[in-house]
């Protein structure tokens, strides 16, 4: 999505729609995480995969095949699919096209993670690591004590 | 472009480049230094204020020249080797986008003939260097701890070690248990203030360069004392090749400028800074009818043995959290137990490991390759902040045919001839990292790991670039000598890793510093009679 516009860069809205149902097949939800498409990663993907033509057919070309490999094995779009023949289109995608699925896979991972409520629900504070860094413990240095009573292991010459 | 004749004139403001310029600075020579990538401001071109901050590992922070492809970067042919060469070109170059982890190689290190009889001996030794390891430290800022019987004594660290946080007090224990060696490794890094630079608020992603100039880059260091001592830094400045005159002694490069444009830069003393693979790139591109074969290359040797440190990957999954994304990501814990030669393991020469923390989140999920599905939140929280990883860093052997050659097809924007990389592991290798990954999962057991993911050669790691333009005695069998002076041109010096003789088992970046300090000494002490 162009920020100052709001238009896509990418993906019309049908398109938008089964790419959702694409993401959130890679990322589901469970009772604790959202899915992929309820942190708006579809958006993610439209943006920054619409920085290159590129990027953009082997995106619109993926979803594409995805899209009539439903038809051809089902007939039936893909967002109409039961979870597990969805599975099945997508793992037969995965293989058929590495290129593609892979950019699909990273760029949702991308998307998922970079999300601040992700982040927290993660265990993060849910935000960058400047400007306010860490607190972090100095640790148990006694140890080292036997390390030193072992003697010299270096080979002097 | 004002191009005023310099008497020293260095190529690249990295690691070397920079150490180098300065001690000359101090000693009041006049110094140009020729740099083709730009400054970066620290408190702007660094990500990792933003929400975004991971994914600039990707991208434009993204280790590989290949895949980073700035306008500074040149293309580089990596069809031949199974290790990636990595680099950031830039004032600071690779020491903008390092870990920092900061050893020294050691005594041994320098002694591989007569010790184990295999590679060559240095013509100088630890000791002819230890001063200027004292120096380099002074500048950098080195936290650590003295007392560590992996090495001869050093001066004291200039800040205490990096915190080990809940994360190094679990991996010590493993060490613990084995009764093996491990120390806090000297890291570039303040962990509290030095030199008016502020201490590290352990924020972790120092590969993504370092907003608070706590860890020690060149720009940051050197850089700043170096000009307000007189020297001149010119950026955006790409080197194409060294000149010579009709005495056969080097009198300037020709480089592009920031337009694009040809110029020529004079000078009495040239020095290259440029890394293991930028340094034979622009000698071999520097042919004439004296030096056909490229500048300072009678020996045949300028590119071969090129040494990167292989490396093993060793991933300890903990089943509670380690907190693993506080603190410097290189937690730089350091393991010498496998370090001098041990003939009964099966391999010549040794291996560390460096230990660093748990991978952030899209590096766990994408490094950490997992699944995408049904399973994938189970699985990525089985790994989130609970990983523990080692580096295994093998000591390379020179090999004549690992080798840099200017490739016949590929160049940079400039039209300057790409590097083409050759490089086979060699058995010896194969068998000290076996033994690496079969040790370091002991480690990893015994501090309470539950699995254990092995990367028998990590990829994308060739950080370091040794070997080149090795140093040595006699122009037989060497392409400098003890000084880093060229064989073949007297007044043409090298002071990067290119130079290295042996790689030791550790992070090079120390010892090039030291290096190029050392033979900054010699040409300010004997710069009237260089050309004599």
């Amino acid at each position: 999505m162009d920020t100052k516009t709001n238009k896509p860069l990418t993906f019309s809205k049908s398109q938008f729609d089964l790419v959702n149902a694409i993401i959130d097949c890679l990322i589901p939800s469970n009772t604790n995480m959202p899915s992929a498409s309820e942190v708006q990663v579809a958006q993610y993907i439209d943006s920054f995969t619409g920085n290159s033509p590129n990027s953009i057919r082997l995106m619109l070309e993926g979803i594409q095949e995805i899209e009539k490999t439903s038809h051809e094995v089902g007939s039936k779009t893909f967002i109409d699919m039961d979870i597990d023949s969805k599975y099945k289109i997508l793992h037969a995608i995965e293989t058929q096209n590495p290129i593609f699925f892979s950019e699909l896979v990273r760029q949702t991972y991308n998307g998922y993670y970079t999300t601040p409520q992700v982040l927290r629900l993660i265990g993060t504070e849910g935000r960058p690591p400047q400007p306010l860094g860490y607190e972090l413990e100095k640790g148990n240095l006694e140890l080292l004590k036997k390390v030193q009573d072992r003697g010299q292991i270096w080979r002097d010459v | 472009m004002d191009n005023k004749d310099c008497d020293v004139l260095v190529v690249g403001a990295g690691a070397s480049g920079a150490a180098f310029t300065w001690r000359l600075a101090e000693a009041g020579i006049k110094v140009t230094c020729l740099e083709q990538g730009g400054w970066l401001d620290p408190a702007v071109d660094y990500a990792t204020s933003d929400p975004d901050w991971e994914i600039h590992r990707q991208t434009d922070f993204n280790p590989n020249p290949n895949y980073r492809n700035l306008e500074s970067d040149y293309p580089i042919n990596m069809d031949n080797t199974p290790i990636s060469p990595l680099m950031y070109n830039s004032v600071g170059g690779s020491t903008i986008h390092w870990s920092a982890h900061f050893p020294r190689m050691k005594p041994s290190d320098f002694r591989v003939r007569s010790l184990d009889g295999v590679a060559d001996d240095w013509p100088i030794t630890y000791h002819d260097l230890e001063k200027y390891f004292s120096i380099n430290d002074q500048i950098t800022g080195v936290a650590g701890l003295n007392g560590d019987p992996g090495y001869p004594e050093k001066s004291p660290r200039q800040t205490p070690p990096i915190g080990l946080g809940k994360l190094g007090d679990t991996i010590a224990s493993g060490f613990d248990k084995l009764g093996w060696h491990w120390w806090p490794s000297d890291s570039a890094i303040n962990t509290v203030e030095y030199d008016g630079r502020q201490g590290c608020n352990n924020c972790g992603p120092c590969d993504l360069g370092c907003s608070i100039k706590a860890k020690a880059s060149t720009d940051v260091t050197y850089w700043p004392k170096a000009i307000q001592m007189g020297a001149r830094l010119v950026t955006n400045a790409r080197v194409r090749e060294v000149t010579i005159n009709k005495q056969g002694l080097a009198d300037g490069v020709l480089y592009y400028d920031s337009d694009g444009l040809l110029q020529e830069q004079k000078a009495k003393i040239v020095v290259m800074a440029c890394n293991g693979i930028g340094t034979p790139r622009i000698l071999l591109n520097s042919k004439s009818p004296s030096f056909p074969d490229g500048l300072s290359n009678s020996s045949g040797l300028l590119g071969r043995n090129l040494m990167f440190h292989p490396y093993a990957g060793v991933t300890g999954r903990f089943e509670e959290d380690l907190e693993g994304h506080k603190g410097p990501s290189p937690l730089n814990i350091m393991c010498s137990e496998h370090y001098e030669t041990d003939l009964s393991r099966g391999f010549v020469r040794g291996y560390s490991y460096q230990v660093t923390r748990s991978a952030a989140p899209v590096t766990t999920a994408i490094g950490g390759k997992i699944p995408w599905g049904e399973n994938h939140h189970d699985e990525f929280k089985n790994k989130f902040n609970k990983t523990i990883r080692f580096a295994v860093i093998g000591e390379d052997l020179p090999e004549p045919h690992n080798r840099v050659t200017l490739d016949p097809e590929l160049t940079d924007s400039d039209g300057i001839p790409s590097p083409k990389i050759s490089y086979t592991l060699s058995e010896n290798s194969r068998k000290m990292m076996d033994h690496g990954i079969k040790t370091s999962t002991e480690v990893m057991k015994a501090a309470g790991a539950v699995e254990v993911y092995t990367d028998p050669l990590l990829k994308e790691a060739g950080w370091h670039l040794l070997g080149t333009a090795r140093m040595g005695t006699h122009s037989s069998n060497s392409v400098v000598d003890e000084s880093g002076r060229s064989h073949d041109v007297r007044n043409l010096f090298i002071v990067d890793g290119s130079i290295f003789v042996t790689s030791g088992a550790v992070n090079p970046t120390s010892t090039i510093q030291a290096l190029a300090l050392y033979i900054a000494d010699y040409v300010s002490k004997n710069s009237r009679h260089l050309l004599d």
